[in-house]
């Protein structure tokens, strides 16, 4: 793709961005008079409560989980060298959900409360990651840790039916509506804190593209060209693990972004290089999970789960990665 | 990077695994810029381990390898990319890039974070396609190279790292006979005229002893170390192969049967 095409791309994505964006901001059940932007930024009023405390964290939270989940599952593809690497193959966003379990359906809540359900799925995420690494260190075939991966999840997901099957109905139906990827169940303050994090972790990626590059390559070539190949396998990982932490606590497990955005991006400017796929992730990522947030509060009066809708566009693309063999993104 | 001329000494060396050597007495050789250098020796002798020990890939049992005088292990890893470069047969890349594209990681060490390339870069790399004749293969996906070309590849991209010591490891192992006189015709070239140390693992031993300004032959747990004429005449050339119908031929220099 030439470089004008590129640009191009990125710009409209951000136009549908923006748009989405606004969207999100003034559709929804209540109807609010944009005209009267004061009342909107007072503390108090019903306007405020709506668009500040309601709305903008749901936005912030699409979008920021959205691209965060798509730089995890990037940096997880590359460190692992295996286009079916994500979040959620990996056992990461499961290790997450294990403990976010943990802290919501058992009486674990009470003591912990002040730590709270993110650091729990950071907590969570980082485990599972840290073992991957340390398998990294013994098996060099990338196909193993990914089985690792599977069975990791359904570990996780084994102790989870469990802990549901002896919970009580009120905190089960919270958990419940956990799974299904919400937008809406945090505050402001949490969705800047994924927002943050994401920023955070995108300009990390940004001041070490030359090293994440590397990894592409050969581990005993990328030595020889200088790459710690350790060192950046490590941070890359802890990186992923900690933006797929946050999201998960805050708005549950959010599937396929991070397994399926790194391809569109790659397919849409025909690379694996970092310094081509950094926008158009974020773009991809934020967009994907705006619209699908959107298309869930299309039917009136009900919320339908995020991530059914994104499962219904995921999962035609992933055939497409595995039917496709030789293709631009494997 | 062009200091004092570049050398590497190995001194009282023991590589291998753990609990496993490779040779019974320690490794001794001191080799300097302008030579090229080969490994030859059974499978499973050592060549592989003893070109990563030198890269520091690979820790050693005892003994330690100088690079102008100072202790490798010492160096920072991207501060010795600019001395040494390396190439083997590992294929596992993720994603596809054009042959184009791959050559530029070459230049990696010298890029900054932007990764913008210079025309110095451009032109290294230029230079090195068109003395390799690899044009053709340019716009190709690295993907779906054949594996000689693949080599080829790994070959030209070990070069335009543009550092004084090249370590190949098994550089014509997958190519065509003509391709594999040419890759020696080349290093030996490259090492006198553009005074590099080309160290390589090869199983090539004719080439080897037509083309190395040195040889390094690993043979039951000893090694030696000569230039070819002087090892051609040596006892240990007749009983390398224990196959009647190879015989050595010292005046030639060649492997007959």
């Amino acid at each position: 793709m030439s470089r004008r095409e590129n640009i191009i791309i990125k710009f409209l994505l951000f136009l549908l961005l923006l748009s989405g964006a606004f969207l999100r901001l003034i559709t929804g059940e209540v109807d609010i008079d944009f005209m009267q932007f004061n009342t909107i930024f007072t503390n108090g009023t019903t306007e405020n409560l709506i668009v500040i405390h309601h709305r903008l964290p749901a936005l912030l939270n699409a979008v920021f989980v959205g691209a965060g989940l798509s730089l995890a599952g990037y940096l997880m593809q590359v460190v692992f060298k295996n286009a079916l690497a994500g979040p959620y193959i990996l056992g990461v966003a499961s290790g997450a959900g294990l403990f976010v379990a943990v802290f919501l359906l058992t009486g674990i809540s009470c003591i912990l409360a002040t730590v709270g359900v993110s650091f729990m799925a950071i907590v969570g995420a980082m485990a599972v990651a840290l073992l991957l690494l340390l398998l990294l260190t013994k098996i060099r075939q990338t196909t193993t840790i990914l089985i690792v991966g599977v069975l990791i999840s359904s570990v996780a997901t084994a102790v989870i039916s469990l802990l549901q099957y002896f919970s009580s109905d009120e905190k089960l139906k919270k958990f419940i509506v956990w799974t299904m990827g919400n937008t809406e169940a945090s505050s402001l303050n949490e969705s800047l804190l994924i927002a943050t994090i994401t920023v955070l972790v995108f300009l990390i990626i940004r001041a070490r593209q030359k090293s994440i590059n590397l990894l592409m390559l050969p581990d005993n070539k990328a030595f020889s060209l200088g790459l710690n190949v350790k060192h950046t396998q490590i941070i890359s990982l802890l990186m992923a693990s900690v933006v797929t932490g946050v999201s998960v606590a805050f708005c549950g497990p959010i599937g396929f972004v991070g397994i399926v955005v790194p391809h569109l991006s790659a397919m849409l400017v025909k690379t694996r290089l970092v310094q081509f796929n950094l926008f158009m992730l974020f773009l991809t990522g934020a967009n994907l999970v705006l619209y699908a947030d959107l298309l869930a509060h299309l039917p009136q009066g009900t919320l339908l789960p995020v991530n059914a809708i994104l499962a219904i566009f995921g999962i035609p693309v992933i055939f497409y990665i595995v039917l496709r063999k030789k293709s631009v993104i494997l | 990077m062009n200091l004092e001329s570049a050398h590497i000494e190995i001194k009282a060396l023991q590589f291998g695994y753990s609990n496993h050597r490779l040779l019974d007495k320690p490794l001794h050789f001191t080799a300097k810029q302008g030579e090229f250098i080969c490994v030859a020796g059974k499978n499973g002798c050592g060549k592989s381990t003893l070109l990563k020990t030198i890269l520091t890939l690979h820790q050693p049992i005892s003994g330690s390898v100088l690079l102008n005088k100072k202790d490798i292990y010492h160096l920072k890893n991207e501060e010795r990319a600019f001395y040494i470069a390396y190439a083997d047969a590992d294929r596992q890349i993720f994603g596809n890039f054009t042959v184009k594209d791959y050559l530029l990681f070459g230049r990696y060490p010298y890029l900054s974070v932007e990764l913008k390339p210079t025309e110095q870069d451009i032109k290294q790399i230029e230079q090195l396609v068109e003395y390799f004749n690899i044009a053709h293969l340019l716009q190709k996906d690295i993907q779906t190279l054949s594996s000689g070309e693949y080599r080829m590849l790994q070959i030209v991209t070990a070069f335009v790292q543009d550092t004084q010591v090249v370590i190949l490891d098994e550089p014509t192992a997958n190519l065509d006979l003509d391709k594999s006189v040419n890759v020696f015709d080349k290093l030996s070239d490259l090492a006198k005229r553009q005074n590099k140390l080309i160290i390589i693992a090869t199983h090539q031993i004719n080439l080897a002893f037509k083309y190395a300004s040195k040889i390094l032959l690993f043979h039951q747990r000893n090694y030696y170390f000569d230039s070819p004429s002087k090892l051609a005449k040596a006892p240990v050339m007749q009983a390398f192969f224990d196959n009647d119908s190879l015989h050595w031929n010292a005046e030639k220099m060649i492997f007959e049967w």
